[in-house]
């Protein structure tokens, strides 16, 4: 027998419109409570300068609107004894519905009675009459859940705060005694140099406005900005004055293998290189049939002139005056190609690269020299004034010689001295700790580590022949002068 | 069938009695519904009054309207208890033997009227208020049954003090109701005097009998009632005690004593014929709350905290009211 609470129509008819409430309760509810989770979260995250991420606040509000929608219909979904209570509360029954209930299982002609009764009434009230209490309160939750939303959208979020600058006291600079000093003695070392002219000039001009800029800066900072543009400008005052430079992109270009070869030598500024490759040179043109050889170096040296000419290098540089001698002879002797005999041309052959060997090692020691100066007077500056590489631009980068190395190098040189086929065991006094640019290895190293090598490397391409006589004695009296610590001054033939 | 047509008919019935009753005695609606309740219910009312306020009429009106044989008592202090229930005579029967005869007092019959109740000595009351409770007298070996439905409205003259017994709160338990019969507004009391000007005797004609008093009692048993409402009135009756373990407020500051459990069982009898009367079919908590003064009127003693701050019965009960939930 089915229950009063499924019999009854007018009770079943409140019973469902009681429970949807309910329901559309619970969900209100789940959902204001979903959407202050939500936005809590969302607000939460904006304050701490947190982008809001759907993939949070959105999981996040749908579980708290479902597990607290289901938590309210628990709550909220009335038993059919609430039911029968608000129904006699609100419709003013008198307990007609509770005691139908109650008696649902029971007969008698006055439950019947009873029963009837109260079906009747409750099929005569109107549904109206059975309404919320306190209905403000089921708005309060979405109205507090849209509130918060609203707040929490048109929040912006919270810029994120740069810790504050750091303002590192300046260092104060003054120009010590000691640096000055040692500057002036930079300034006359550089003008007793043999750089050339015009590069030394501009040199100590650079350092003379350095010294006077120094005087009145009163910051490391400003010290070391008006430093490093110096030696910037210093490097590319020989950069645009050295030829060099400009020879081995011409050279680098070119087709003929002995011109190409040549470049390397002007990279690396040395004087032994350039001599090794005029020697292969000539050695190509050792043949029977000179002229087709002839033609091809002939026609790559002018190549290689036409393509020095358009990077503006002056008629006056030594090293363009040099290749251009050695042209003008070569091409002079081709001419004579046919009406000489071979041994003849070869003889000549041997005359014009023997001239244009001297010439131009002149010529390549003078741009050497220019740098190497250049060199040293910029690891001078740094040493003064307390400079790292780390503290020069990128492009103005130079190697030194690793601290750690020199006592251990030191030690090696002054074992190995001997077997590096120096002279003797005489103590390298003279100009030891100065710096100096490395072509080999790209790197400055200390002259005193390497003049053994050098003085090595020069010996045998003097027994081997491969150095003109005019310049035996001048690079003998030159090692001679380091090793004897005198300040003899060399020069050139 | 035949008992669902009584039960329906419950209401116009009582209406009709209503009517009868207005035509012998003006305003007094409560005092008449729970007069009209009580019978019904099977209790006895003591009733308060002032003199001239209608109370003999009241129950004589009621006898003409139930067509019940009426008795008025009228308690002095010299009134015996034999005079209430009748004594033994001795006479000479049909042979000239000398026979006693049981001579009826006034108490057989259904409805009685005991006036002035508090003025009988104690010892005639109790046999009054012995032969209310167990509707029959024991003379001797015999044991006369008196006839149902029986029906006692006693009453107490509330202004002389002198002379007078009053009932202990035992024998006013008694008592299903008290009711209080106030003085006739001016209305009222000039509707007394039209009504009272061409007639004094009762002009009341019978609606129903004894036998139909009786069938509205038994129909109104079947009246259900719900725990809840059940446990309302025992929580009521609760309430009034100060001594239980979690007194109420009012019990605590304003009873003395407390109601017994008649006061239940008052409550709920008569709930269920207000119900029926009301033409419902089940007891509700608003007729527990109309027949609580009624019935606690009588039963509880106010305390000293009460009388000082000229909080009648009335009050105190209503106070009690307010206090107890309903679920």
């Amino acid at each position: 027998m089915s229950t009063v609470s499924k019999q009854s129509s007018g009770f079943v008819r409140f019973k469902k419109k009681l429970r949807r409430n309910a329901l559309i309760k619970s969900v209100i509810f789940g959902l204001s409570c979903g959407i202050l989770a939500a936005a809590g979260v969302v607000l939460y995250q904006k304050l701490t300068t947190i982008t809001p991420d759907p993939m949070l606040y959105l999981p996040v509000g749908g579980g708290v609107a479902i597990l607290t929608g289901l938590a309210a219909f628990l709550v909220l979904r009335p038993s059919v004894r609430k039911i029968a209570q608000k129904l006699d509360q609100d419709l003013g029954l008198g307990e007609k519905v509770q005691t139908m209930l109650a008696y649902q299982h029971e007969d008698s002609d006055m439950l019947r009675l009873q029963r009837e009764d109260a079906d009747r009434r409750l099929l005569e009230a109107s549904a109206r009459r059975v309404r919320y209490r306190h209905p403000w309160l089921h708005a309060f939750a979405p109205a507090l859940a849209c509130a918060l939303a609203v707040v929490a959208v048109i929040t912006p979020i919270k810029a994120v705060e740069e810790p504050p600058e750091i303002e590192e006291p300046e260092i104060p600079f003054e120009l010590s005694t000691w640096q000055e000093t040692a500057l002036l003695e930079l300034i006359e070392q550089v003008k007793a140099s043999k750089m050339e002219a015009s590069p030394k000039s501009a040199t100590v001009a650079e350092l003379e406005s350095l010294l006077e800029a120094l005087r009145v800066t009163s910051t490391e900072d400003e010290m070391k900005t008006i430093v490093i543009a110096v030696i910037t400008n210093l490097n590319r005052v020989i950069r645009e004055h050295n030829s060099a430079g400009s020879f081995a992109a011409a050279m680098k270009i070119s087709e003929h293998k002995d011109v190409a070869d040549m470049a390397m030598s002007m990279d690396m500024l040395s004087g032994l290189e350039l001599q090794e490759t005029l020697t292969t040179a000539r050695e190509n043109l050792r043949t029977d049939e000179v002229a087709e050889p002839l033609e091809a170096y002939i026609s790559a040296l002018r190549q290689m002139m036409m393509s020095v000419a358009e990077l503006e290098v002056p008629e006056n540089d030594g090293m363009y005056e040099g290749f251009g001698e050695h042209l003008s002879a070569m091409t002079k002797l081709q001419s004579q190609v046919g009406q000489y005999t071979r041994d003849w041309i070869q003889n000549q052959l041997d005359d014009i690269f023997e001239t244009a060997v001297d010439d131009l090692s002149d010529a390549m020691f003078i741009q050497y020299t220019n740098k190497d100066v250049k060199d040293t007077t910029v690891a001078r500056l740094m040493e003064i004034f307390e400079l790292t590489e780390d503290d020069l631009p990128a492009e103005e980068k130079i190697q030194l010689p690793a601290a750690d190395d020199e006592p251990e190098e030191e030690e090696k040189d002054e074992e190995d001295k001997g077997s590096q086929g120096g002279i003797g065991n005489m103590e390298i006094l003279y100009g030891s700790d100065d710096v100096i640019y490395d072509p080999n290895t790209n790197q400055y190293v200390k002259y005193g580590d390497v003049i053994n090598a050098y003085y090595a490397s020069v010996s045998e391409k003097i027994i081997d022949g491969k150095i003109p006589e005019t310049l035996e004695q001048f690079i003998a009296d030159y090692f001679a002068t380091l090793y004897d610590g005198s300040e003899k001054e060399t020069t050139a033939p | 069938m035949e008992n669902i047509e009584k039960v329906k008919n419950f209401s116009a019935t009582v209406a009709k009695i209503k009517a009868e009753f207005h035509k012998d005695v003006v305003g007094q609606e409560d005092v008449l519904d729970n007069v009209i309740i009580a019978i019904i219910a099977g209790g006895n009312v003591l009733l308060e009054g002032v003199p001239g306020v209608g109370k003999t009429r009241l129950v004589r009106s009621l006898s003409r309207i139930l067509n019940l044989p009426f008795s008025r008592i009228q308690f002095t202090p010299d009134l015996m208890p034999s005079d209430v229930t009748g004594t033994d005579v001795i006479k000479r029967d049909e042979k000239g033997n000398m026979i006693t005869e049981f001579r009826k007092g006034p108490i057989f019959a259904n409805l009685i009227l005991a006036d002035e109740i508090n003025r009988a000595t104690p010892k005639t009351q109790a046999a009054m208020l012995e032969v209310m409770q167990e509707h029959k007298i024991t003379v001797g070996n015999e044991t006369y049954h008196l006839a149902q439905p029986f029906f006692v409205m006693a009453t107490e003259n509330p202004i002389e003090q002198d002379g007078t017994y009053p009932l202990p709160e035992a024998q006013m338990d008694r008592f299903i109701f008290k009711l209080v019969m106030k003085f006739p507004g001016n209305d009222e009391l000039a509707g007394i005097v039209k009504m009272t000007q061409m007639t004094m005797d009762e002009v009341a004609e019978t609606v129903v009998d004894g036998r139909t008093v009786l069938e509205m009692r038994e129909l109104a048993k079947s009246v259900p009632v719900i725990d809840d409402v059940l446990d309302y009135a025992v929580r009521l009756v609760a309430g009034t005690h100060p001594e239980v373990d979690k007194p109420s407020d009012t019990a605590k500051k304003y009873i003395k004593y407390g109601a017994s459990p008649r006061a239940a069982q008052a409550l709920i009898t008569c709930a269920k014929v207000r119900a029926l009367i009301n033409g419902n079919y089940n007891v509700s908590y608003a007729d527990i709350d109309a027949l609580a003064y009624p019935v606690f009127r009588h039963r509880i003693k106010v305390s000293y905290a009460a009388i000082n701050e000229h909080l009648s019965v009335d009050d105190v009960i209503g106070m009690l009211l307010k206090e107890t939930k309903k679920k």
